[in-house]
This record gives structure tokens, sequence and C-alpha cells, in this order.
């Protein structure tokens, strides 16, 4: 296992109480920085792919400072408590659903040499574990505000959740057993040498993984388009109809917190963890240069937890809602074969495939899998240069002033009256 | 460290005990979860203090993750009443008193009889152990989860493979009870009750 470096090592701080204080201040306010600031992403993104502009006016430059001014709003909000809840419940809620995601953030390393606190020999299956304490927090509010929109939206999180963790959990071994271990630090460590080394692209039962594994965790965090536990549109705010103030806001830190690890998550089990698709900082590393590898491997991470959160936001942004049976239909039918098929399939490819069979399906999968991101990199680009010719023409036509929305097809039309 | 091991033992120790106490007193189910919850929250936080990382996210994963988000979850889609609440009788008191001192004693009785490889102090003792008891004993050890995962499929196979069969029984007999009893239209083939045998009509 490779030697890393805590980023707060409170051995070394005089008493073990002064380091924990330290050390919980410090990482509160990672978290809450993280979860502000992709709080404002979201909305800048939602309000672009919507031809809007998003918060523009608090602080000097595009509105940076609207999470923090909403934060100090909400603190400053009145704490309601409906008559009819579980009290202790309600309360105790906000705070389960948020300390699983703080812990979670323990073992998540952010290159081979920093972690934020403990790297840990099985911290895939303890960041899996303590992602699914998250749920007891969300049935919970549900279940303590005692109205039924909130406990509709709490029925349907643990139907969710609980079926896409099985996907989830699968398709989470298929990396791991390529490599060997369940050790983030070494799955990562493995992926160095350049594009094609990259989990996603070593076999082609990986690659279907990668997929898997990507929308079976949006589905277990929530995000459209499987956020039927909140479901504005029918359900009021669902789980969170009761709440208000910082414990509504607790939620959302959790929500963009957790989104933030399985962006990481995804990066280090598929795509090549804290190296950069030319294999530089492994010739760092190799070179002896361990600290300048580090340092840009934290950034080279960061950039691809990043990428894959804002995939996250586009597909919200993009996506209509599905169904609950559609949601189910997903999870049991197509994920649960589909996610056990890959783990088999990568233990027999292990044991079968080597050699130039094995090099020439690396190739094959890089380049398919290269130019199916720049695809989309280009589908992205166009509908930002020019609106109205994007994924979703008639979605943003609809919201861009100038041209007139384009004409509905009269078979279209009838299809919808009939969908009522 | 020693200093901080202790008080966070004693910590998660007294969580256990006091989730468990409170299993006892709290009437209303849900709450009971919630007690249940931190007693086995402080249960994989004593694994991980003892260097079992594994068992003990293992132990979040099934156990509070699963099992108890089931528990909640049937509540929640049978309990007419959110503040549904349990008053036992005096029969099931004092059954359940009898159990808990059996319980309690045959751990006891277990917990004197059993050598315990952590009592093992010194390196030449550890030397001359088998695999399986430097398993147990060394802390944070990374070949645990490798040699509890040979175990399972090499000396153990015949259990574990037994166990999952069980399990795959449970989940087809789940599966029969949950089908519809009525005719639901659109069904795929098979799902129906054959004509003449649908249950009453809710």
């Amino acid at each position: 296992m490779p030697e890393t470096v805590d980023f707060i090592p409170f051995v070394n701080w005089p008493t073990w109480l002064e380091g924990l204080i330290v050390m919980a201040v410090v990482y509160f306010a990672f978290v809450s920085v993280l979860a502000m600031f992709f709080i404002w992403w979201e909305r800048k993104v939602s309000a672009h792919m919507q031809s809007r502009l998003g918060p523009m006016r608090t602080g000097l430059w595009h509105g940076w400072a609207q999470s923090p001014a909403d934060g100090l709003k909400l603190l400053g909000k009145e704490d309601l408590l409906p008559d009819d809840a579980d009290k202790p419940l309600f309360r105790l809620a906000a705070y389960l659903a948020f300390v699983p995601a703080f812990a979670a953030l323990v073992v998540l390393p952010f290159s081979a040499k920093f972690v934020f606190v403990h790297e840990m020999h099985v911290s895939l299956v303890f960041i899996f574990g303590v992602l699914s304490l998250e749920i007891v927090g969300v049935m919970l509010a549900g279940w303590a505000s005692n109205s039924k929109w909130a406990l509709y939206g709490a029925i349907r999180e643990a139907c969710q959740v609980v079926s896409y963790e099985i996907p989830m959990g699968l398709s989470l071994l298929a990396p791991a057993l390529t490599v060997g271990s369940l050790s983030l630090a070494v799955i990562g460590a493995n992926q160095g040498a350049g594009l094609h080394e990259w989990l996603m692209f070593r076999n082609p039962f990986l690659f279907v993984a990668f997929f898997v594994f990507f929308i079976a965790s949006l589905a277990s965090c929530k995000r459209a388009p499987f956020d039927l536990p909140e479901c504005e549109s029918e359900l009021v705010a669902g789980f969170l109809t009761e709440y208000s103030g910082m414990r509504w806001a607790m939620f959302f830190f959790a929500e963009y917190t957790v989104m933030y690890i399985i962006g990481a998550l995804t990066a280090i089990l598929f795509l090549g963890a804290w190296y950069d698709p030319f294999g530089i900082i492994l010739g760092m590393e190799q070179a002896g240069q361990s600290w300048a590898a580090a340092v840009a491997g934290a950034g080279v991470m960061v950039v691809k937890g990043f990428t894959i959160v804002f995939v996250q936001m586009w597909l919200r942004w993009t996506l209509p809602r599905l169904r609950i049976d559609q949601v189910m239909y997903v999870c049991v039918k197509v994920f649960l074969p589909a996610s056990c098929i890959t783990l088999i399939g990568s233990a027999a490819w292990q044991w079968l495939a080597g050699g130039l069979f094995q090099q020439i399906t690396q190739i094959v999968l890089t380049v398919l899998g290269t130019a199916g991101g720049l695809y989309f990199v280009a589908l992205l680009a166009r509908a930002l240069v020019k609106p109205g010719q994007g994924i979703l023409p008639t979605i943003i036509t609809s919201w861009h002033a100038e041209p007139a929305p384009a004409p509905v097809a009269p078979a279209a039309a009838e299809e919808g009256q009939a969908n009522g | 460290m020693d200093n901080l091991d202790t008080i966070v033992f004693y910590f998660l120790a007294a969580l256990a005990l006091v989730g468990a106490m409170g299993i006892l007193v709290s009437r209303n189910i849900v709450r009971t979860a919630m007690w249940l919850l931190a007693t086995l929250v402080a249960a994989a936080g004593l694994y991980f203090l003892l260097g079992a990382a594994f068992v003990g996210a293992i132990q979040l994963i099934v156990y509070a993750g699963g099992t108890l988000v089931l528990i909640i979850f049937g509540v929640m889609l049978t309990a007419k009443n959110p503040n549904v609440s349990y008053t036992p009788r005096t029969a099931e008191i004092v059954l359940g008193v009898v159990l808990c001192v059996l319980l309690a004693g045959a751990l006891i009785f277990v917990l004197h009889g059993t050598a315990w490889p952590n009592n093992v102090k010194s390196v030449e003792e550890v030397k001359r152990m088998s695999q399986a008891q430097r398993d147990l004993v060394g802390p944070n050890n990374p070949d645990a989860t490798e040699s509890t995962g040979r175990r399972f499929l090499g000396d153990y196979l015949v259990p574990f493979e037994v166990l999952s069969l069980v399990l795959l029984a449970v989940l087809i007999g789940a599966a029969y009870l949950g089908r519809p009893k009525v005719p639901v239209i659109g069904a795929p083939r098979g799902v129906n009750p054959p004509p003449g045998q649908e249950g009453p009509r809710k």
C-alpha cells in the first residue's frame, strides 16, 4: 500500500482534544465551502441551460456571494416545527442525513499522498457503507414530519435507494476485482500509465459497469432524473416539505457533498483516479518528484470530480423525471442483470484474456470512449454557442426569447394530448 | 493514543448500551428503530476501533443500511397511525426476561471459557500462531479481508452455499407471496392468477 499523508495529521497535535477540534473545524469548513460552491454552480448551470443568467447581483462577480448570503438568511430563519411532528426524530433526521456525507469524506483519497483523515485498506467498502446510511435520515425526515407528502417522499426514497444499492454495489465491485484490492488508494495507483490503463477501458464489462455505476449512483443520491423523493411537481417538496431554515439547508449540504463523493468515487474507480490521460503524473512519481506529483494529482482529481458533478447537473436540467414504476423497472430488469453480468464477466476476463487481445481491446475501448466523450463535449459546446440547437432543442428554444418556438408536429401534439 | 482509544471505546460502549436500553424502553416502533441504529452504529464503531474495518463496514451496509431501513420501510407501509405504540403483555415480559437471563448466562460462560488470542503478548507467541489466529490478532491487518474471502470460498464453502440457497428460497417465497391476487391488466404472462383462483377483490 502506498504511503499516504493525512491532510490533518492529528497525532502531531499537543493533545488529541485540540487535534480533534481543529480537525472538525477544518473539515466542516471544507464541506461547507464545497456545498456552497456547488449550489451556486448548479444555479448558474441551470440558468445557462435555460438561456438565463442566474444569480448575478450578490457579490461583484457573477453573483458568487449568493450561496453565503442564502446561508446567512437560512441561519436567521425561524426554525419551524410542525405541531403533529415527532419532534425529537424530526430534529434528529437532519443530522442523520448530514453525518454520513461528512463521514464518507474521511477516507476519500485526493491523490497518492493526500487522504483527508485516514487511509484505510477497505476504504471502498467503508464509503459505500457510510453512504448507505444517508437514507435513514431521509426516511426519518419523511416519517417524523407526519405529513402525507413527506411520507410519500420517504417511501419512494426507501424503495429507490434500497433497490439501486444492489446494482451500484455490484458494479463497484468489478473494478475492485480487476485490481484485486478494496483500497481506493491501491485502485487509483493502478491506472497511471495513460488513458488506456483507466479501469473503464480495461475490458468491455468494465466499460458497461461504468455506466451502470454512474446511473445507479445518480439514483442513490436522488439526483434527477431520479429525484422522486423530492419531486416538487407532485409531492410539494417530498421529504423536505416540513423543513425550513438551517435544517432544510443541512439536507442540501448533505446532497451536494454526496454528489462530490460520488464524482470522486467514479473518477477513482473508472476514470484514472488522480492521473492525467498521458502518464505525466506517473512519470513525475517515477522520477522521484512525489510531492509535485501528489499536488498535481490532487488538482487532476478535483477537476475530474467536478466534471462528473457537472455532468450530474447537466443531466438534471435536461432530462425529465422518471415515473416510479420506470425507476424500478430500470433497476430490477436492466441494471441488476447488467451489473451481475459485468461482475462475472470481468472475473472471467481476468482469468481468460491477456496479451495482444487484451491490448487491442483496451485500444478499441479507449478510442470508443474518447470519441463518445468528445461527441458530448461538442454537443454541449454547440448548445452553448447556438441556443436552440443543443441537446434538447425544444426545451432550450422555449426559454430562448428571440426566435418563435418551433411548431410542434401534429402527431406529437396529438400524442401529448392523449397522454394528458 | 491509548488515552484516546480508551475514551472512544467507553463512548461507543455507552452508546451501544444506551441504545439497547432505549430499544427496550421506547414504545414507538420508529423510535425503537432509531435506538437500534445507535446500537448498530456503535457496534460498527467498536469493530473499527479494533481494527476490523471490513467487518465494521459490512455491519454498516447490512444492518444499519439494509435491515434497519427495511424495518422503517415496513412500518411506513403498514402502519395506519404514525404514532404506533406497542404495549407488551405480562407473559411476554416474563418470557423476555427469562430469555435474556439465559442468553446473558451463555455469553458470560463463553466469554470465560475462550482463550482469546488477544491475550497473547509476546512476538514469539504471535510467530507460533496459525494464520487464522494471526488474522484475529493483527490490528489493521490488510490481509484479513483476503483471508476472510478465502475462508468463505474454501474451508466453509458448503455452509456458505447452503446459506445462499436459503436466501434464494426466501427470495422466491417473497416473490410468490407478493404476486398479485387479483388480475392486473397488462401484466406479463404467468403473473396473473389462473381463472377461477382469483382472490376477493379489494
